[in-house]
């Protein structure tokens, strides 16, 4: 059976399009080769 | 050590160990992680062909976590973010793919047509404002200004899979299972492996078989809402159908069912709703209001018209009522005229009497009375009239004292005497007379 509060609680508000520039920013951009960097530069700095 | 290439992840000489001399990243890596990028956007670009939104999205987010870079994949995102009624994420993925590479992207072209068209923005965030409205109003169990509102945004934007969504849910919340199969069965026609629309229609007992086969078939999403009479019945059983008009052509009785009811969109048509109804009410104030101002005025008119009519019968019934009392005027002075005229006759004649009447006694007196001194104005000879009959009586007896003492002259002198009698009589009566006529005149001369 569906729980309609527990499904509302799924649903997110839209954004407007006045909030593009916000989300553009907020937007999680790392992709694999930035995380092996980042971790590359941490190993570095562990040996050093 | 020789330079031979750039570096894939940031543009620098790569070492010929493989290795970038900037980032220190592994070429070969990077070149299996770009790999696998463009192999989930080709499993999300073949999701995308197949109508596949939620699994296309979840592959080309996956492939750019392989290559954030990959511009192909991120346009794509946007597209199909855009097919599903999200405006302003796929904004946002157009935007940085713009900015990861500026020439030859299409992402350019789908900002630049989308700026082009302001309705477009607009229309997308009053979407986005709907469908919040309505999530609140859900959250408030105001179910009613929550389907308002869901189907406003609906009606906006048909492929907007968020709100068909949340619609379902309120159905099914109301009891309303057909119409919340409608919906969902509309959002599996545009994302055909929603997973949140089969888990509900799984939880509304459909099979899977069903499922699948509702996604394939997809529903005309004109028939989404009002298609059926009244209210569900909370077994989920469709109430009646509205009937639809059927045409029966040739002998074979070919029966051809007419398009169903369509739902009008609201929004699309205000502007013509509005000026229909300007017309609508200018028609009506033209062949309602206006003649019955028209006929009110005229009846004013009338009104005017019959009062001044009365007025001007009124005054005319005076003025010739004022006329007739000029006439009996007229008539009075000409008649008061004529009376003057006569009294002046009268008068003339009457001094033509008193004139020869004193004329008489001018004549008359000089014979009765000698001893008259003459060079006595006429003027005097009224007044003095009675003082000479007084004078004459008096000297009378004298004359009688002279006939008793002349006995020869005896008989002479009574005929004189009565003579004389009957003069002073007269010269009496003409005295009265001018009285009389003086008076006359005296009263003339005061009218």
């Amino acid at each position: 059976m569906i729980d309609f509060d527990d499904e509302l609680k799924r649903f997110s508000p839209s954004l407007e399009v006045s909030q593009a520039e916000e989300d553009i920013l907020q937007s999680d951009l790392k992709d694999i080769s930035d995380i092996v960097l980042q971790m590359t530069e941490d190993l570095r700095g562990v040996t050093r | 050590m020789a330079i031979r290439e750039k570096c894939l992840y940031c543009g620098e000489p790569v070492s010929q160990n493989g290795y970038c001399t900037s980032c220190k990243l592994s070429q070969s890596f990077l070149k299996r992680a770009f790999n696998t990028s463009n192999y989930h956007y080709n499993i999300g670009l073949e999701k995308a062909k197949i109508h596949d939104l939620s699994g296309a999205i979840e592959s080309l987010k996956t492939s750019l976590r392989y290559n954030k870079m990959n511009i192909s994949c991120r346009n794509l995102l946007g597209l199909v973010y855009y097919e599903m009624g999200e405006t302003v994420p796929a904004l946002s993925q157009w935007v940085l793919s713009v900015n990861y590479q500026a020439e030859q992207n299409p992402a350019v072209r789908y900002l630049k047509e989308v700026r082009d068209d302001p309705k477009e923005l607009e229309r997308a965030s009053e979407v986005a404002r709907e469908f919040n409205q309505a999530l609140e109003h859900a959250k408030q169990h105001s179910f009613d200004l929550a389907q308002i509102a869901l189907r406003k945004a609906v009606s906006m934007n048909r492929n907007f899979v968020k709100g068909h969504l949340l619609m379902a849910l309120i159905y099914s919340e109301q009891g309303r299972m057909g119409m919340a199969k409608k919906c969902l069965t509309k959002v599996l026609s545009i994302d055909r492996t929603n997973l949140t629309a089969q888990r509900y229609l799984r939880e509304m007992g459909e099979s899977e078989e069903k499922i699948v086969r509702m996604a394939e078939q997809g529903e005309d999403s004109e028939d989404l809402f009002d298609n059926y009479y009244g209210v569900e019945t909370p077994e989920g059983q469709r109430p009646a159908r509205k009937i639809e008009p059927k045409t029966v052509t040739g002998k074979r009785t070919s029966v051809t069912v007419m398009k169903r009811f369509k739902e009008s969109n609201m929004a699309r048509y205000s502007n013509v709703y509005m000026f229909a109804g300007i017309v609508i009410g200018m028609l009506i104030l033209y062949f309602l209001v206006v003649p019955g101002i028209r006929k009110r005025a005229e009846a004013d008119k009338e009104l005017q018209e019959s009062s001044y009519l009365k007025e001007l019968s009124a005054k005319n019934s005076e003025i010739a009522s004022m006329q007739l009392t000029i006439e009996e005027n007229e008539k009075a002075v000409k008649q008061k005229d004529q009376e003057k005229e006569g009294l002046q006759k009268q008068i003339t004649s009457l001094r033509a009497q008193l004139d020869a009447v004193r004329n008489q006694i001018a004549s008359g007196g000089a014979a009765l009375l000698p001893e008259k001194k003459s060079g006595e104005t006429e003027g005097q000879d009224g007044e003095e009239g009675q003082d000479e009959t007084q004078q004459d009586e008096e000297n009378t007896p004298e004359d009688g004292e002279d006939g008793d003492g002349e006995d020869g002259d005896g008989e002479g002198d009574a005929e004189a005497g009565d003579d004389r009698a009957r003069r002073a009589d007269t010269a009496a009566e003409t005295v009265q007379e001018g009285i009389r006529a003086s008076e006359l005149e005296a009263m003339i001369a005061n009218e």
